[in-house]
């Protein structure tokens, strides 16, 4: 059962496309900040630690990301619930689970440029309701621009988990004796904290390494690291001064990670039995949480409708705030000028996903099932790029792929890799999850019925499975079309992305521009979201859950 | 279909590595032949190892020692899939993303047979296990009793060399278990299929089984056929697990070729016996309950504890000597009965009686 030769030459494999792409680009950026003229030296992260303004940076991400994740997950918590656990009619549900992936699908840039249009100086907001003017750079404007980006995930990773919670369970508790609110706090809470946790990590993550928001936002009175390390290096030439910053960065996100793999690796619970009762329907909760789930849920998505409407009028009129003829030249200018950015934007993505997708289930099946040595480590290794900031990524890349055994820079492999092993984590992390989920028994029984270990996988895992695949995949196709923070070291003349395109003409100040290229790009997005939704269930057409 | 085959483990082991670095004995240097076309059942306490055991067989545990052979060929390093068994499992394991039809025919698609073929044994299978009508329903969509029927059904079409069945009758109520049984075996039977059945019901053992494996923490008590385990217990454990035992000490007054007598109750038996025994010994003579008869006026003095009628037959405690004995009458309308407090006499059958040590 051990020494299977396809599993081994499939571990062979997947530890050489780690060791290109992940461990040896970190080794070499481990070598530049540790490394002067050949000695070991830590000149380069005593100076981050000795001026104050990069103090003031490291301190700023870490309350940042923490406030960016507690709202996210709780946000996302709330419409999960919503969506998987209240009795709502269908366009309700629909509307709910809707609104939460406008963020998700657009480039991080958006909602910054809407809210600093809506609440900025001489924001329309203020205007119009004639409150006081107040500065929206800084703390508030950032940590709500990204709450509003990131909750998204925390909605999709929550709702799969509370959808899989088997509703036995939960008539199990009502029927000893406990309240509903009980059964929520006792059976449903405690059955969702994996998830809970899991969410938090992927949040907390994602706001420590966003540098797009922050370059709006935060401005000179709240600096984060990585846009300091970004401005290090773009603005000063100072590689090695960045990538220290980013090292830094490294740190937290790393505790987290160590911190989540303890509390949650431990647990495991089966929900998904093969010892299946009638599923029962829906339970309700009580009238008084239901309508404060449903208010945030609707002053939220009010809110964030509010944004894209900005976003959309503006790449409609001649200019914001100045001269309101309606006129379609914004978009003239898109599909002339950004042409090519449109395309190689496309092409990258159609590109990393599959590859990704495969990459991330193989990575998430043989790290969760098979007993091999390595294991842990392989797993960690996988979902190393994630945790790691996206700037670090781009600057190990760049280092690595410059000059040395393998040259990549300007190519489309290497903006494809970074994708690749930075945004499979999605993938790898819920398919994990997933198979957690799935008792055991479910394989060996297959397997007991003389399918191979192969078939298994692909008659008995895969379709349990493909919701979190399907999830991984979407979440890659998105994040290979929007993210900016790795890719932006590594573009070139010959391979360019639409976000750059966008931040471009933002610092141009061509905000309708910006606003057109943005709008062309979420609705690229969304409809090849939804071809991947559509393309999974017309291959299980059948997968009920 | 494929021809019988024997399976046997030699010394086999499973030690796991349990929580905070315990390690947990399941199955502790088992050695069993089981023949060709034998039906055996597992029989033991929860927790004793015999899933362990089932798994060993089926290819989803490596032994941590010994050897699992079937037939003649030694399958340690064999993946279950090229197993040629069948099993089925405690918590069902019925795929969810397919329904009842589905789920029965999986196994015989992987033996690519045609789709004509396939739907007549899947139906016929259906019909055995009471099934007609359920066929597109998801596992989701059936009661407990007819998902487990659901899982034998897919491990029995598959007629495998060797069955394992982990308890499969659990869920079921007592007519449907009967029938179940009958089924069981007929297939069993008429396919030839070497079988290794776990269960806690004894009725269930005793009925279905050529031979019995009594096991206790992860060791081999007794194997026999029913017959033999029930009256010739190999050690008091086995005694007091299978059926109801008396369990009087007692002690070896004389040996000699024929019968061991023994002393207890106040007065001495002579007993069959195939123990190797010291005059003076002690051990332990197991009386059955229907080994005993009521009389009033010869045997030995004992008091009645309670008496319970139960239809059928009459349920008595009674005391003699310092010790509790039940026992009982099968015909209680046949002669008279006794009230707690009553004296009587007991007298037990020879014949009837086993020591252990
Ligand atoms: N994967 C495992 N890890 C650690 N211990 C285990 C594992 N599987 C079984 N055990 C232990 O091994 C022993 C035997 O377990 P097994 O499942 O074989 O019992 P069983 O005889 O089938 O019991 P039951 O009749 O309750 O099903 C038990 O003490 C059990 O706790
Ligand atoms: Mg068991």
């Amino acid at each position: 059962m051990k020494r299977d030769p396809a599993l081994v030459s499939a571990i062979a494999t997947l530890w050489l496309a780690l060791g290109v792409f992940v461990l040896y680009p970190f080794a070499r950026l481990l070598q530049v900040t540790f490394f002067a003229d050949g000695y070991f030296s830590l000149a380069s992260l005593e100076r981050v630690f000795t001026n104050w303004y990069d103090r003031a940076a490291v301190f700023n991400s870490l309350q940042l990301a923490f406030a960016v994740a507690l709202a996210g997950v709780l946000l996302g918590f709330i419409f999960a619930f919503a969506v998987t656990r209240m009795n709502l009619p269908k366009p309700t549900k629909w509307f709910l689970g809707a609104v939460p992936v406008l963020p998700l699908i657009s480039p991080p840039f958006t909602s910054s440029i809407a809210i600093t249009l809506a609440l900025g100086p001489n924001g329309m907001f203020f205007r119009w309701f004639g409150l006081p003017e107040f500065t929206i750079y800084g703390f508030w404007g950032t940590w709500l621009s990204e709450t509003l980006t990131v909750f998204p995930v925390a909605f999709l990773t929550l709702s799969a988990v509370l959808a899989a919670i088997d509703p036995n369970l939960e008539d199990a508790s009502l029927s000893l004796g406990r309240s509903r609110l009980g059964t929520f706090a006792s059976v449903t809470l405690p059955l969702t904290t994996p998830g809970l946790a899991n969410a938090f990590l992927l949040l907390f993550a994602s706001s420590l390494a966003d540098f797009a928001t922050p370059l709006v936002l935060a401005g000179h009175s709240f600096p984060v690291l990585p846009t300091q390390a970004y401005l290090q290096i773009t603005g000063l030439h100072d590689l090695r001064g960045g990538a220290s910053l980013s090292f830094i960065l490294l740190i937290p996100a790393l505790i987290v990670y160590f911190l989540q793999r303890y509390w949650i690796g431990e647990k495991s619970y089966v929900t998904i039995s093969g010892k299946s009762g009638p599923r029962t329907g829906i339970r309700s909760l009580g009238l008084a949480p239901e309508v404060g789930v449903m208010t945030v849920c609707l002053l939220v998505s009010v809110f964030i409708l509010f944004l894209y409407a900005i976003i959309f009028l503006g790449s409609l009129v001649k200019v914001w705030g100045v001269d309101y003829r309606p006129t379609f030249e914004h978009y003239e200018y898109v599909f002339n000028r950004g042409m090519k950015a449109i395309k190689d934007t496309i092409l990258i993505a159609l590109v990393a996903t599959p590859i990704g997708a495969i990459l991330g289930t193989a990575f998430g099946y043989i790290t969760s099932r098979m007993r091999f040595p390595g294991r842990r480590f392989m797993e960690f290794t996988a979902l190393l790029n994630y945790a790691l900031p996206g700037t670090v990524v781009g600057i190990s890349y760049v280092i690595a792929f410059n000059t040395g055994p393998l040259v990549l820079t300007g190519t489309m492999a290497i903006i494809v890799a970074a994708y690749v092993f930075r945004y499979d984590a999605t993938g790898i992390r819920s398919t994990v999850a997933s198979l957690q989920q799935i008792d055991l028994s479910l394989e060996e029984a297959s397997l007991s019925l003389g399918e191979s270990a192969f078939g298994t996988f692909r008659k008995v895992t895969l379709p349990l499975i493909i919701p979190a695949v399907t999830a991984g995949m979407k979440f890659l196709f998105i994040r290979a079309m929007t993210a900016i923070s790795a890719t932006i070291f590594l573009i070139s003349v010959h391979w360019t992305l639409l976000t750059t395109r966008i931040l471009e003409c933002m610092t141009e100040l061509q905000f309708a521009q910006a606003s057109a290229f943005s709008v062309v790009l979420i609705l690229i997005v969304f409809a090849a979201s939804g071809l991947i939704s559509l393309m999974f269930r017309l291959a299980y057409p059948r997968y009920s859950r | 279909m494929s021809a019988s085959k024997s399976v046997s483990v030699k010394n086999l082991s499973k030690i796991f590595d349990g929580s905070g670095g315990k390690k947990v004995t399941a199955v502790n240097n088992v050695s069993l032949t089981i023949n060709p076309g034998e039906f055996v059942t597992l029989l033991g306490p929860s927790g004793c190892g015999k899933t362990t055991i089932l798994r060993m067989v089926a290819g989803f545990e490596t032994p941590t020692a010994g050897d699992v052979l079937i037939g003649d060929e030694r399958v340690n390093t064999l993946t279950p899939d090229r197993r040629d068994t069948a099993m089925v499992f405690q918590s069902y394991a019925l795929f969810p993303h397919l329904n009842v039809f589905e789920n029965i025919a999986y196994g015989l698609k992987i033996k690519k047979l045609k789709p004509d073929v396939i739907r007549a044994k899947v139906k016929e299978i259906l019909g055995l296990v009471d099934l007609h009508d359920l066929e597109t329903r998801s596992p989701n969509q059936l009661s407990g009793g007819q998902q487990q029927r659901v899982a034998l059904a897919r491990a029995l079409v598959m007629e495998p060399s060797v069955l394992l069945f982990d308890e499969p009758l659990s869920n079921l109520d007592a007519k449907l278990r009967i029938h179940m049984r009958r089924e069981i075996r007929k297939i069993q039977h008429q396919f030839g299929i070497t079988s290794i059945y776990v269960t806690h019901d004894q009725a269930e053992a005793m009925s279905m089984s050529d031979r019995i494996i009594v096991m206790n923490k992860g060791v081999v008590e007794q194997v026999g056929t029913p017959r033999e385990i029930y009256a010739t217990p190999a050690s008091q454990f086995v005694a007091d697990f299978i059926g109801t035992a008396n369990i009087i000490p007692s002690q070896v007054v004389a040996v000699n070729s024929e019968r061991t007598e023994v002393s207890a109750l106040g007065t001495s038996f002579h007993v069959k016996t195939s123990l190797s025994l010291q005059p003076g010994d002690t051990v332990k003579l197991i009386v059955r309950p229907e080994a005993i008869t009521l009389s009033c006026d010869a045997g030995i003095p004992a008091t009645i504890s309670s008496s319970v009628f139960m239809g059928a037959y009459q349920d008595y405690v009674i005391s003699s000597h310092g010790q509790n004995l039940l026992l009982v009458d099968a015909d209680p309308a046949n002669h008279q009965t006794f009230e707690a407090g009553e004296q009587v006499f007991l007298v037990i059958a020879p014949n009837k009686l086993h020591i252990v040590k």
